[in-house]
Protein backbone atom coordinates (compact mmCIF):
# COMPACT_ATOMS: atom_id res chain seq x y z
CA UNK A 1 0.00 0.00 0.00
CA UNK A 2 2.74 2.44 0.55
CA UNK A 3 2.87 5.71 2.83
CA UNK A 4 -0.25 6.93 4.23
CA UNK A 5 -1.31 3.29 5.32
CA UNK A 6 -3.76 3.96 8.23
CA UNK A 7 -2.99 7.42 8.38
CA UNK A 8 -5.70 10.12 7.62
CA UNK A 9 -4.11 11.73 4.69
CA UNK A 10 -4.99 15.44 4.25
CA UNK A 11 -2.45 16.28 1.22
CA UNK A 12 -1.43 14.93 -1.70
CA UNK A 13 2.67 15.00 -3.57
CA UNK A 14 2.46 17.02 -6.29
CA UNK A 15 6.09 17.28 -6.88
CA UNK A 16 9.15 17.02 -6.27
CA UNK A 17 11.34 19.73 -4.35
CA UNK A 18 13.88 19.76 -6.45
CA UNK A 19 12.09 19.58 -9.52
CA UNK A 20 11.03 23.92 -8.67
CA UNK A 21 13.46 25.98 -8.48
CA UNK A 22 12.70 29.75 -7.41
CA UNK A 23 11.02 32.28 -9.12
CA UNK A 24 9.27 29.43 -11.10
CA UNK A 25 5.97 27.75 -12.14
CA UNK A 26 4.60 25.06 -12.40
CA UNK A 27 1.68 23.06 -13.13
CA UNK A 28 -0.29 20.17 -10.88
CA UNK A 29 -3.04 18.62 -9.92
CA UNK A 30 -4.15 17.45 -6.36
CA UNK A 31 -7.97 16.05 -6.04
CA UNK A 32 -8.95 17.09 -9.47
CA UNK A 33 -7.55 20.48 -8.76
CA UNK A 34 -5.82 22.42 -11.46
CA UNK A 35 -2.92 23.91 -9.77
CA UNK A 36 -0.16 26.44 -10.37
CA UNK A 37 2.74 26.11 -8.12
CA UNK A 38 4.96 28.27 -7.67
CA UNK A 39 7.97 29.64 -5.60
CA UNK A 40 8.36 33.30 -4.86
CA UNK A 41 12.47 35.00 -4.88
CA UNK A 42 13.11 33.99 -1.45
CA UNK A 43 12.14 30.06 -2.20
CA UNK A 44 9.26 30.30 -0.52
CA UNK A 45 6.02 28.21 -1.91
CA UNK A 46 2.71 28.47 -3.10
CA UNK A 47 -0.24 26.61 -4.83
CA UNK A 48 -2.87 28.14 -6.45
CA UNK A 49 -5.82 27.26 -8.41
CA UNK A 50 -4.69 27.61 -12.04
CA UNK A 51 -6.85 30.38 -12.95
CA UNK A 52 -6.13 34.34 -12.87
CA UNK A 53 -9.51 35.89 -11.83
CA UNK A 54 -9.32 38.33 -14.74
CA UNK A 55 -10.07 36.23 -17.69
CA UNK A 56 -9.89 32.88 -16.63
CA UNK A 57 -5.85 31.88 -18.22
CA UNK A 58 -3.76 29.13 -16.18
CA UNK A 59 -1.56 30.86 -14.04
CA UNK A 60 1.07 28.52 -14.75
CA UNK A 61 2.14 30.00 -17.40
CA UNK A 62 2.69 32.97 -16.07
CA UNK A 63 5.87 34.40 -14.53
CA UNK A 64 7.58 35.55 -11.19
CA UNK A 65 8.49 38.66 -10.30
CA UNK A 66 10.11 39.02 -6.75
CA UNK A 67 7.87 38.13 -4.66
CA UNK A 68 4.37 37.96 -7.19
CA UNK A 69 3.01 35.80 -9.51
CA UNK A 70 2.15 37.42 -12.85
CA UNK A 71 -0.79 36.11 -15.17
CA UNK A 72 1.43 35.45 -18.67
CA UNK A 73 -1.99 37.42 -20.61
CA UNK A 74 -2.47 40.74 -19.00
CA UNK A 75 0.11 40.71 -16.68
CA UNK A 76 -1.92 41.01 -13.55
CA UNK A 77 0.17 40.59 -10.77
CA UNK A 78 -0.52 38.75 -7.56
CA UNK A 79 1.28 38.93 -3.91
CA UNK A 80 1.81 35.67 -2.02
CA UNK A 81 -1.43 35.80 -0.07
CA UNK A 82 -3.36 35.41 -3.56
CA UNK A 83 -4.53 39.38 -3.50
CA UNK A 84 -4.21 41.14 -6.60
CA UNK A 85 -1.35 44.00 -6.10
CA UNK A 86 -1.65 45.42 -9.95
CA UNK A 87 -3.50 45.55 -12.73
CA UNK A 88 -0.66 46.77 -15.70
CA UNK A 89 -4.11 48.46 -18.23
CA UNK A 90 -4.67 50.64 -15.48
CA UNK A 91 -1.58 51.37 -13.29
CA UNK A 92 -3.36 54.07 -11.12
CA UNK A 93 -5.79 51.72 -9.56
CA UNK A 94 -4.79 49.60 -6.20
CA UNK A 95 -6.83 46.96 -6.68
CA UNK A 96 -9.02 45.96 -3.28
CA UNK A 97 -8.46 42.93 -1.22
CA UNK A 98 -11.04 41.59 -2.68
CA UNK A 99 -9.87 40.54 -5.98
CA UNK A 100 -7.40 37.36 -5.56
CA UNK A 101 -5.76 34.29 -6.67
CA UNK A 102 -7.58 31.25 -4.61
CA UNK A 103 -4.99 29.91 -2.67
CA UNK A 104 -4.53 26.61 -1.35
CA UNK A 105 -2.44 25.62 2.02
CA UNK A 106 1.26 23.73 0.37
CA UNK A 107 4.31 22.97 2.76
CA UNK A 108 7.44 20.71 1.92
CA UNK A 109 8.73 17.23 3.18
CA UNK A 110 10.73 14.49 2.41
CA UNK A 111 11.94 16.43 -0.54
CA UNK A 112 7.79 16.51 -1.82
CA UNK A 113 5.85 19.16 -2.06
CA UNK A 114 2.30 18.58 -0.84
CA UNK A 115 -1.07 20.36 -1.13
CA UNK A 116 -4.14 20.14 0.88
CA UNK A 117 -7.59 21.24 -0.48
CA UNK A 118 -8.26 22.19 3.06
CA UNK A 119 -6.16 25.00 5.17
CA UNK A 120 -3.47 22.63 6.73
CA UNK A 121 -1.21 20.84 4.37
CA UNK A 122 1.36 18.30 6.47
CA UNK A 123 2.49 15.77 4.39
CA UNK A 124 4.68 12.66 5.06
CA UNK A 125 7.77 12.40 6.78
CA UNK A 126 9.29 9.66 4.89
CA UNK A 127 12.28 9.64 7.20
CA UNK A 128 16.05 8.80 5.62
CA UNK A 129 13.71 7.58 2.46
CA UNK A 130 13.67 11.06 0.97
CA UNK A 131 15.80 10.90 -1.99
CA UNK A 132 14.23 11.05 -5.35
CA UNK A 133 14.32 7.96 -7.07
CA UNK A 134 11.51 8.22 -10.36
CA UNK A 135 8.33 10.01 -10.74
CA UNK A 136 6.10 8.29 -13.32
CA UNK A 137 2.58 8.74 -14.36
CA UNK A 138 0.65 5.41 -14.31
CA UNK A 139 -2.45 4.91 -16.50
CA UNK A 140 -4.47 3.71 -14.11
CA UNK A 141 -6.09 3.89 -10.80
CA UNK A 142 -4.64 5.10 -7.55
CA UNK A 143 -5.33 1.72 -5.67
CA UNK A 144 -4.04 -0.67 -8.76
CA UNK A 145 -0.74 1.97 -8.68
CA UNK A 146 -0.41 1.47 -5.23
CA UNK A 147 -1.08 -2.41 -5.57
CA UNK A 148 0.94 -3.12 -8.37
CA UNK A 149 4.41 -2.06 -6.19
CA UNK A 150 3.67 -5.05 -3.56
CA UNK A 151 2.89 -7.49 -6.44
CA UNK A 152 6.35 -6.95 -8.49
CA UNK A 153 9.10 -9.30 -7.73
CA UNK A 154 12.53 -7.06 -7.45
CA UNK A 155 15.09 -9.80 -8.58
CA UNK A 156 12.82 -12.81 -7.60
CA UNK A 157 11.15 -11.76 -4.70
CA UNK A 158 8.24 -9.69 -3.75
CA UNK A 159 9.19 -6.68 -1.91
CA UNK A 160 8.12 -6.24 1.75
CA UNK A 161 5.85 -4.21 3.44
CA UNK A 162 6.73 -3.00 6.52
CA UNK A 163 4.86 -1.27 9.52
CA UNK A 164 5.32 1.98 8.21
CA UNK A 165 3.61 1.17 5.07
CA UNK A 166 6.89 2.02 3.43
CA UNK A 167 8.30 -1.26 1.28
CA UNK A 168 12.01 -2.70 1.03
CA UNK A 169 12.78 -4.13 -2.43
CA UNK A 170 15.98 -5.86 -2.73
CA UNK A 171 16.86 -4.75 0.57
CA UNK A 172 16.39 -1.31 -0.46
CA UNK A 173 13.75 0.50 1.27
CA UNK A 174 11.00 2.47 -1.06
CA UNK A 175 8.55 5.18 -0.56
CA UNK A 176 5.89 4.98 -2.78
CA UNK A 177 3.52 8.44 -2.72
CA UNK A 178 0.72 8.34 -5.48
CA UNK A 179 -1.47 11.49 -6.41
CA UNK A 180 -4.67 10.44 -8.52
CA UNK A 181 -5.10 13.03 -11.08
CA UNK A 182 -8.02 11.66 -12.50
CA UNK A 183 -9.68 8.15 -11.82
CA UNK A 184 -7.17 6.47 -14.84
CA UNK A 185 -4.38 8.31 -14.57
CA UNK A 186 -1.94 8.34 -11.01
CA UNK A 187 1.32 10.00 -11.09
CA UNK A 188 3.84 8.02 -8.73
CA UNK A 189 6.73 9.62 -7.15
CA UNK A 190 8.96 6.71 -5.75
CA UNK A 191 11.60 7.74 -2.59
CA UNK A 192 14.65 5.71 -1.34
CA UNK A 193 17.44 6.63 1.06
CA UNK A 194 20.75 8.59 -0.09
CA UNK A 195 22.96 5.65 0.54
CA UNK A 196 21.24 3.83 -2.36
CA UNK A 197 23.92 3.51 -4.98
CA UNK A 198 24.15 4.10 -8.73
CA UNK A 199 23.32 0.37 -9.84
CA UNK A 200 20.67 -0.49 -6.92
CA UNK A 201 19.13 2.85 -8.32
CA UNK A 202 19.50 1.80 -11.72
CA UNK A 203 17.24 -1.97 -10.88
CA UNK A 204 15.14 0.26 -8.72
CA UNK A 205 14.04 2.41 -11.67
CA UNK A 206 13.49 -0.85 -13.49
CA UNK A 207 11.71 -1.96 -11.16
CA UNK A 208 9.00 0.83 -10.89
CA UNK A 209 8.90 0.66 -15.03
CA UNK A 210 7.58 -3.17 -14.15
CA UNK A 211 4.88 -2.40 -11.57
CA UNK A 212 3.59 0.49 -14.01
CA UNK A 213 3.27 -2.64 -16.83
CA UNK A 214 1.70 -4.65 -13.81
CA UNK A 215 -1.06 -1.95 -13.16
CA UNK A 216 -1.49 -0.78 -16.69
CA UNK A 217 -2.65 -4.36 -17.84
CA UNK A 218 -4.48 -4.97 -14.54
CA UNK A 219 -6.31 -1.35 -15.65
CA UNK A 220 -6.71 -2.53 -19.62
CA UNK B 1 -25.23 23.29 -27.89
CA UNK B 2 -27.29 25.16 -31.01
CA UNK B 3 -25.89 25.74 -34.73
CA UNK B 4 -29.21 27.26 -35.06
CA UNK B 5 -27.47 30.97 -35.21
CA UNK B 6 -24.32 29.80 -36.42
CA UNK B 7 -25.53 27.55 -39.52
CA UNK B 8 -26.53 30.86 -41.63
CA UNK B 9 -23.12 32.28 -41.68
CA UNK B 10 -20.22 32.00 -43.78
CA UNK B 11 -17.01 30.37 -42.88
CA UNK B 12 -13.88 30.15 -44.35
CA UNK B 13 -13.11 26.50 -45.39
CA UNK B 14 -9.71 26.94 -47.23
CA UNK B 15 -7.23 29.23 -48.28
CA UNK B 16 -6.49 30.24 -52.32
CA UNK B 17 -3.40 28.62 -52.19
CA UNK B 18 -4.39 25.36 -51.04
CA UNK B 19 -6.47 25.12 -53.90
CA UNK B 20 -4.24 26.75 -56.89
CA UNK B 21 -2.37 23.76 -55.31
CA UNK B 22 -4.52 21.28 -56.75
CA UNK B 23 -5.26 20.47 -53.30
CA UNK B 24 -8.38 18.80 -51.42
CA UNK B 25 -9.00 19.46 -48.15
CA UNK B 26 -10.72 17.39 -45.93
CA UNK B 27 -11.78 19.46 -43.09
CA UNK B 28 -15.17 20.30 -40.38
CA UNK B 29 -17.02 22.97 -39.70
CA UNK B 30 -19.61 22.99 -36.95
CA UNK B 31 -18.70 19.59 -35.83
CA UNK B 32 -19.65 17.67 -39.64
CA UNK B 33 -17.28 16.59 -42.25
CA UNK B 34 -16.59 18.80 -45.21
CA UNK B 35 -14.66 18.63 -48.61
CA UNK B 36 -13.24 21.21 -50.50
CA UNK B 37 -12.15 21.23 -53.90
CA UNK B 38 -12.06 22.92 -57.17
CA UNK B 39 -10.05 25.13 -58.44
CA UNK B 40 -10.17 28.90 -57.29
CA UNK B 41 -12.64 30.28 -59.36
CA UNK B 42 -14.73 27.11 -58.95
CA UNK B 43 -14.87 25.87 -55.80
CA UNK B 44 -16.77 22.52 -55.17
CA UNK B 45 -17.59 22.07 -50.71
CA UNK B 46 -19.72 18.75 -50.27
CA UNK B 47 -20.68 17.30 -46.73
CA UNK B 48 -20.01 13.20 -46.22
CA UNK B 49 -23.22 12.66 -48.25
CA UNK B 50 -21.74 14.23 -51.24
CA UNK B 51 -24.42 17.21 -50.75
CA UNK B 52 -23.05 20.36 -52.57
CA UNK B 53 -23.03 23.52 -50.23
CA UNK B 54 -22.57 27.25 -51.69
CA UNK B 55 -19.11 27.99 -52.05
CA UNK B 56 -17.57 31.43 -53.00
CA UNK B 57 -14.09 33.05 -53.08
CA UNK B 58 -13.63 35.71 -51.16
CA UNK B 59 -10.85 37.90 -49.15
CA UNK B 60 -8.54 35.18 -50.89
CA UNK B 61 -10.14 32.54 -48.92
CA UNK B 62 -12.85 29.97 -50.25
CA UNK B 63 -16.25 30.22 -47.80
CA UNK B 64 -19.16 28.17 -47.45
CA UNK B 65 -22.12 28.17 -45.17
CA UNK B 66 -24.28 25.19 -44.29
CA UNK B 67 -27.60 27.06 -43.63
CA UNK B 68 -30.83 27.52 -45.64
CA UNK B 69 -30.87 31.10 -45.81
CA UNK B 70 -27.17 32.66 -45.02
CA UNK B 71 -26.84 36.20 -43.92
CA UNK B 72 -24.37 37.91 -46.54
CA UNK B 73 -20.74 37.08 -45.95
CA UNK B 74 -19.30 40.93 -44.27
CA UNK B 75 -18.17 43.02 -46.98
CA UNK B 76 -14.72 44.69 -46.58
CA UNK B 77 -14.19 47.75 -48.73
CA UNK B 78 -10.58 47.83 -49.09
CA UNK B 79 -10.30 44.50 -50.53
CA UNK B 80 -11.23 46.27 -54.07
CA UNK B 81 -8.48 48.82 -53.30
CA UNK B 82 -5.95 47.95 -55.47
CA UNK B 83 -2.94 49.63 -54.38
CA UNK B 84 -3.06 46.81 -51.56
CA UNK B 85 -0.97 43.97 -50.81
CA UNK B 86 -3.35 41.26 -49.99
CA UNK B 87 -1.78 38.27 -47.73
CA UNK B 88 -3.90 34.99 -46.97
CA UNK B 89 -1.72 34.12 -44.47
CA UNK B 90 -2.56 30.45 -43.90
CA UNK B 91 -4.70 28.66 -41.24
CA UNK B 92 -3.38 28.46 -37.37
CA UNK B 93 -5.46 25.45 -35.44
CA UNK B 94 -6.71 25.78 -32.21
CA UNK B 95 -8.09 23.78 -29.52
CA UNK B 96 -9.97 26.45 -28.49
CA UNK B 97 -13.42 27.97 -28.87
CA UNK B 98 -13.75 29.97 -32.33
CA UNK B 99 -15.37 32.81 -30.28
CA UNK B 100 -12.66 32.74 -27.91
CA UNK B 101 -10.53 33.40 -30.35
CA UNK B 102 -12.24 36.39 -32.29
CA UNK B 103 -12.40 37.99 -28.45
CA UNK B 104 -8.51 37.24 -28.16
CA UNK B 105 -8.05 39.36 -31.96
CA UNK B 106 -10.19 42.05 -30.41
CA UNK B 107 -7.24 42.29 -27.08
CA UNK B 108 -5.24 44.91 -26.75
CA UNK B 109 -4.02 44.91 -23.55
CA UNK B 110 -2.02 41.59 -23.73
CA UNK B 111 -0.07 43.29 -26.29
CA UNK B 112 2.81 43.52 -24.01
CA UNK B 113 2.98 40.05 -22.15
CA UNK B 114 1.92 37.75 -24.87
CA UNK B 115 3.43 40.12 -28.05
CA UNK B 116 6.81 41.86 -26.01
CA UNK B 117 8.85 43.60 -28.13
CA UNK B 118 6.50 43.51 -31.34
CA UNK B 119 2.99 44.90 -30.82
CA UNK B 120 3.40 45.94 -27.31
CA UNK B 121 6.36 46.10 -24.55
CA UNK B 122 6.74 47.24 -21.08
CA UNK B 123 6.02 49.93 -19.16
CA UNK B 124 3.58 50.62 -21.84
CA UNK B 125 0.86 48.79 -20.64
CA UNK B 126 -1.73 51.61 -19.41
CA UNK B 127 -5.20 51.06 -21.78
CA UNK B 128 -6.65 54.36 -22.39
CA UNK B 129 -10.17 54.83 -22.75
CA UNK B 130 -11.85 53.56 -26.11
CA UNK B 131 -15.29 53.37 -27.32
CA UNK B 132 -17.08 50.53 -27.87
CA UNK B 133 -20.68 50.11 -29.35
CA UNK B 134 -23.23 47.98 -31.25
CA UNK B 135 -23.82 50.07 -34.20
CA UNK B 136 -27.75 48.53 -34.66
CA UNK B 137 -27.84 49.96 -38.11
CA UNK B 138 -25.65 47.41 -39.50
CA UNK B 139 -25.54 44.93 -36.50
CA UNK B 140 -21.87 45.28 -36.13
CA UNK B 141 -19.67 45.85 -32.99
CA UNK B 142 -17.20 48.63 -32.92
CA UNK B 143 -14.41 49.52 -31.20
CA UNK B 144 -12.92 53.05 -31.83
CA UNK B 145 -10.61 55.61 -30.49
CA UNK B 146 -7.74 53.28 -29.72
CA UNK B 147 -4.09 53.83 -29.02
CA UNK B 148 -1.19 52.01 -28.40
CA UNK B 149 2.44 51.82 -28.51
CA UNK B 150 4.03 49.93 -30.33
CA UNK B 151 8.00 48.71 -31.01
CA UNK B 152 7.12 47.11 -33.93
CA UNK B 153 3.46 47.60 -35.48
CA UNK B 154 3.95 45.80 -38.49
CA UNK B 155 6.89 44.23 -40.70
CA UNK B 156 7.12 47.89 -42.45
CA UNK B 157 7.56 49.76 -39.17
CA UNK B 158 11.01 50.80 -38.89
CA UNK B 159 10.50 52.14 -35.00
CA UNK B 160 8.50 52.18 -32.24
CA UNK B 161 4.89 54.26 -32.64
CA UNK B 162 1.55 55.36 -31.50
CA UNK B 163 -0.67 52.94 -33.19
CA UNK B 164 -4.48 53.72 -33.91
CA UNK B 165 -6.48 51.16 -33.81
CA UNK B 166 -10.20 50.18 -35.01
CA UNK B 167 -11.75 46.92 -34.30
CA UNK B 168 -15.12 45.79 -36.34
CA UNK B 169 -16.94 42.50 -35.91
CA UNK B 170 -19.55 42.03 -38.57
CA UNK B 171 -20.24 38.44 -37.71
CA UNK B 172 -19.35 36.33 -34.80
CA UNK B 173 -16.48 34.17 -35.87
CA UNK B 174 -15.41 37.21 -38.38
CA UNK B 175 -13.53 40.24 -37.22
CA UNK B 176 -11.59 43.51 -38.84
CA UNK B 177 -8.97 45.04 -37.30
CA UNK B 178 -7.77 48.42 -38.94
CA UNK B 179 -4.64 50.00 -37.65
CA UNK B 180 -2.10 52.40 -38.71
CA UNK B 181 -0.10 51.73 -41.53
CA UNK B 182 3.38 52.26 -40.17
CA UNK B 183 4.64 53.63 -44.15
CA UNK B 184 1.38 55.87 -44.86
CA UNK B 185 0.17 56.99 -41.62
CA UNK B 186 -2.72 58.83 -42.94
CA UNK B 187 -4.07 55.30 -44.10
CA UNK B 188 -5.56 52.46 -42.41
CA UNK B 189 -3.66 48.54 -42.98
CA UNK B 190 -6.64 46.41 -42.76
CA UNK B 191 -6.03 42.87 -40.80
CA UNK B 192 -8.62 40.35 -40.83
CA UNK B 193 -9.80 37.17 -39.12
CA UNK B 194 -12.01 34.77 -40.14
CA UNK B 195 -12.48 31.40 -37.96
CA UNK B 196 -13.52 28.38 -39.44
CA UNK B 197 -15.38 26.47 -36.01
CA UNK B 198 -14.32 22.84 -36.30
CA UNK B 199 -16.49 22.54 -33.71
CA UNK B 200 -17.35 24.45 -30.36
CA UNK B 201 -14.04 23.99 -28.90
CA UNK B 202 -11.40 23.84 -31.83
CA UNK B 203 -11.09 26.10 -34.84
CA UNK B 204 -8.79 27.42 -37.38
CA UNK B 205 -7.80 30.99 -37.42
CA UNK B 206 -7.17 32.23 -40.74
CA UNK B 207 -5.42 35.64 -40.47
CA UNK B 208 -5.80 37.97 -43.87
CA UNK B 209 -4.02 41.07 -44.45
CA UNK B 210 -4.38 44.00 -47.13
CA UNK B 211 -1.73 46.19 -46.57
CA UNK B 212 0.11 49.11 -48.04
CA UNK B 213 3.49 47.41 -48.00
CA UNK B 214 5.43 46.92 -51.62
CA UNK B 215 8.39 46.10 -49.89
CA UNK B 216 8.11 43.44 -47.65
CA UNK B 217 8.49 40.09 -49.10
CA UNK B 218 4.97 37.76 -49.13
CA UNK B 219 7.01 35.06 -47.35
CA UNK B 220 8.09 37.94 -44.30
CA UNK B 221 4.89 39.20 -44.37
CA UNK B 222 2.82 35.99 -43.74
CA UNK B 223 5.92 34.61 -41.34
CA UNK B 224 4.98 38.23 -38.77
CA UNK B 225 1.34 37.60 -38.79
CA UNK B 226 1.88 33.61 -38.07
CA UNK B 227 4.65 34.24 -35.20
CA UNK B 228 1.96 36.49 -33.65
CA UNK B 229 -0.86 34.10 -33.55
CA UNK B 230 1.15 31.21 -32.37
CA UNK B 231 1.58 33.66 -29.55
CA UNK B 232 -1.83 33.64 -29.24
CA UNK B 233 -2.96 29.91 -29.20
CA UNK B 234 -0.45 29.66 -26.36
CA UNK B 235 -3.10 31.77 -24.92
CA UNK B 236 -6.01 30.81 -26.01
CA UNK B 237 -5.53 26.89 -25.42
CA UNK B 238 -4.89 27.54 -21.74
CA UNK B 239 -8.30 29.46 -21.09
CA UNK B 240 -10.88 28.31 -18.54
CA UNK B 241 -13.58 27.39 -19.30
CA UNK B 242 -12.67 26.27 -22.61
CA UNK B 243 -16.19 27.82 -24.12
CA UNK B 244 -16.86 31.41 -23.88
CA UNK B 245 -18.54 32.17 -20.78
CA UNK B 246 -21.66 34.67 -21.35
CA UNK B 247 -21.54 34.95 -17.67
CA UNK B 248 -18.66 36.74 -16.53
CA UNK B 249 -19.48 35.69 -13.06
CA UNK B 250 -15.63 34.32 -12.66
CA UNK B 251 -14.09 36.90 -14.23
CA UNK B 252 -13.52 40.49 -13.59
CA UNK B 253 -13.56 43.10 -16.62
CA UNK B 254 -12.00 45.95 -16.22
CA UNK B 255 -12.66 49.19 -18.48
CA UNK B 256 -9.98 48.10 -21.08
CA UNK B 257 -12.07 45.05 -21.57
CA UNK B 258 -14.98 46.71 -22.99
CA UNK B 259 -14.66 44.96 -26.46
CA UNK B 260 -14.83 41.65 -24.79
CA UNK B 261 -17.78 42.69 -22.87
CA UNK B 262 -19.79 44.14 -25.59
CA UNK B 263 -19.12 41.51 -27.91
CA UNK B 264 -20.03 39.04 -25.85
CA UNK B 265 -23.27 40.81 -25.11
CA UNK B 266 -24.13 41.26 -28.64
CA UNK B 267 -23.35 37.28 -29.04
CA UNK B 268 -26.09 36.71 -26.44
CA UNK B 269 -28.40 39.26 -27.53
CA UNK B 270 -28.47 37.13 -31.00
CA UNK B 271 -28.34 33.69 -29.69
CA UNK B 272 -25.15 33.17 -31.38
CA UNK B 273 -24.06 30.42 -28.65
CA UNK B 274 -22.12 28.17 -30.95
CA UNK B 275 -18.73 27.97 -28.78
CA UNK B 276 -20.12 29.57 -25.46
CA UNK B 277 -21.29 28.63 -21.97
CA UNK B 278 -24.80 30.06 -21.74
CA UNK B 279 -25.45 29.21 -18.02
CA UNK B 280 -23.15 30.18 -15.17
CA UNK B 281 -19.34 28.91 -15.08
CA UNK C 1 -20.50 63.11 -1.05
CA UNK C 2 -20.82 62.32 -5.43
CA UNK C 3 -20.60 59.27 -6.73
CA UNK C 4 -22.25 57.01 -9.60
CA UNK C 5 -25.66 56.02 -10.44
CA UNK C 6 -25.77 53.26 -13.35
CA UNK C 7 -29.59 52.33 -14.62
CA UNK C 8 -29.96 49.20 -16.75
CA UNK C 9 -33.11 48.74 -18.20
CA UNK C 10 -33.82 45.63 -20.74
CA UNK C 11 -34.62 41.84 -19.79
CA UNK C 12 -34.40 42.38 -16.37
CA UNK C 13 -36.94 39.83 -14.17
CA UNK C 14 -34.81 36.74 -13.66
CA UNK C 15 -34.48 36.53 -9.79
CA UNK C 16 -30.58 35.80 -10.25
CA UNK C 17 -29.97 39.90 -11.44
CA UNK C 18 -29.99 41.42 -7.90
CA UNK C 19 -27.72 38.81 -6.18
CA UNK C 20 -24.94 39.05 -9.11
CA UNK C 21 -24.90 42.53 -8.98
CA UNK C 22 -24.44 42.67 -5.17
CA UNK C 23 -21.88 39.93 -5.66
CA UNK C 24 -20.04 42.02 -8.09
CA UNK C 25 -19.85 45.42 -6.28
CA UNK C 26 -18.45 43.58 -2.91
CA UNK C 27 -15.70 41.79 -5.22
CA UNK C 28 -15.33 45.14 -6.42
CA UNK C 29 -15.14 46.38 -3.03
CA UNK C 30 -17.57 48.96 -3.74
CA UNK C 31 -19.78 50.97 -1.67
CA UNK C 32 -23.35 52.07 -2.67
CA UNK C 33 -26.65 50.00 -2.95
CA UNK C 34 -28.66 48.32 -5.77
CA UNK C 35 -32.64 48.02 -6.14
CA UNK C 36 -35.26 47.64 -8.53
CA UNK C 37 -37.40 50.71 -9.97
CA UNK C 38 -39.89 48.66 -12.36
CA UNK C 39 -40.03 44.88 -14.20
CA UNK C 40 -37.25 46.24 -16.70
CA UNK C 41 -35.56 48.84 -15.11
CA UNK C 42 -32.55 48.11 -12.21
CA UNK C 43 -31.13 51.25 -10.78
CA UNK C 44 -27.02 51.11 -9.08
CA UNK C 45 -25.59 53.65 -6.68
CA UNK C 46 -21.47 53.57 -6.59
CA UNK C 47 -18.98 55.11 -4.86
CA UNK C 48 -15.30 54.11 -4.97
CA UNK C 49 -12.49 54.36 -7.63
CA UNK C 50 -13.11 55.03 -11.05
CA UNK C 51 -11.77 52.22 -12.74
CA UNK C 52 -13.61 50.33 -10.18
CA UNK C 53 -17.12 51.82 -10.68
CA UNK C 54 -15.82 51.19 -14.86
CA UNK C 55 -15.35 47.49 -14.07
CA UNK C 56 -18.64 47.39 -12.13
CA UNK C 57 -20.45 48.95 -15.56
CA UNK C 58 -18.86 46.71 -17.81
CA UNK C 59 -19.73 43.36 -15.76
CA UNK C 60 -23.24 44.59 -15.29
CA UNK C 61 -23.88 45.39 -19.11
CA UNK C 62 -23.13 41.92 -19.26
CA UNK C 63 -24.85 40.60 -15.89
CA UNK C 64 -26.03 36.85 -15.58
CA UNK C 65 -26.92 34.36 -18.27
CA UNK C 66 -30.40 34.79 -17.66
CA UNK C 67 -30.81 38.88 -18.73
CA UNK C 68 -30.41 40.85 -21.19
CA UNK C 69 -29.06 44.60 -20.67
CA UNK C 70 -30.54 46.04 -23.74
CA UNK C 71 -29.26 49.86 -22.00
CA UNK C 72 -26.62 51.10 -19.44
CA UNK C 73 -26.67 54.75 -18.20
CA UNK C 74 -24.29 56.34 -16.22
CA UNK C 75 -24.80 59.75 -14.40
CA UNK C 76 -23.84 61.31 -11.20
CA UNK C 77 -25.08 60.82 -7.96
CA UNK C 78 -25.15 62.64 -4.99
CA UNK C 79 -25.28 60.03 -1.80
CA UNK C 80 -27.24 61.94 1.50
CA UNK C 81 -24.92 60.62 4.05
CA UNK C 82 -21.68 57.83 3.32
CA UNK C 83 -23.15 54.87 1.55
CA UNK C 84 -21.28 52.14 3.26
CA UNK C 85 -20.77 48.02 1.60
CA UNK C 86 -22.29 47.49 -1.50
CA UNK C 87 -25.89 46.07 -0.66
CA UNK C 88 -29.48 45.21 -1.48
CA UNK C 89 -31.35 47.77 -1.48
CA UNK C 90 -35.07 46.28 -1.01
Amino acid sequence: MGVGVGVRMNSVAVGLSRDLAPKRVMRAVAYGHDLAVWRDGENGLHAWDNRCPHRGMRLSHGFVRGDRLACLYHGWQYRKDGGCAYIPAHPGLEPPETIRAQTYSVIEKSGVIWVSTGNDAQGVDTGPVSEPLRSLTFFCAEAIARAAFEDTPFAGNLPQVESTGRLVAGGHPVAVLANPVTESETLIHVLTSAGVGIAAKKALSRWCEAARSVAERQAA
Amino acid sequence: MSTEYARNDWYVVADVNQLAAGQVVETRLLGQPLRVSGSPDAPLVTTADGTALPAQLRYDHIWTSPGADPRPLPDIAEAAERDRTFVPCGGVRVRCSPLRAVENFLDIAHFPFVHTGILGEEPHTEVAPYKVEIREDVDEVWATQIGFHQPQAAKSATEAIETRYEYRVPAPTTAVLYKTCPPKPEAWDVIAIFVQPLAENECIAWPWMALYDEVTPYADLVQFQQEIFLQDRSILENQKPTLLPLDPRLEIPTRCDLTSVVYRRWLKRKGATYGALTTAA
Amino acid sequence: MIGTALTLTGDLEAESAIPWIVHRGLLLNLDGWVRRRGAGEIEIALAGPEPLVAAMEAACSLGPADILVEHITRQAHDFDHAPGRFRHLS
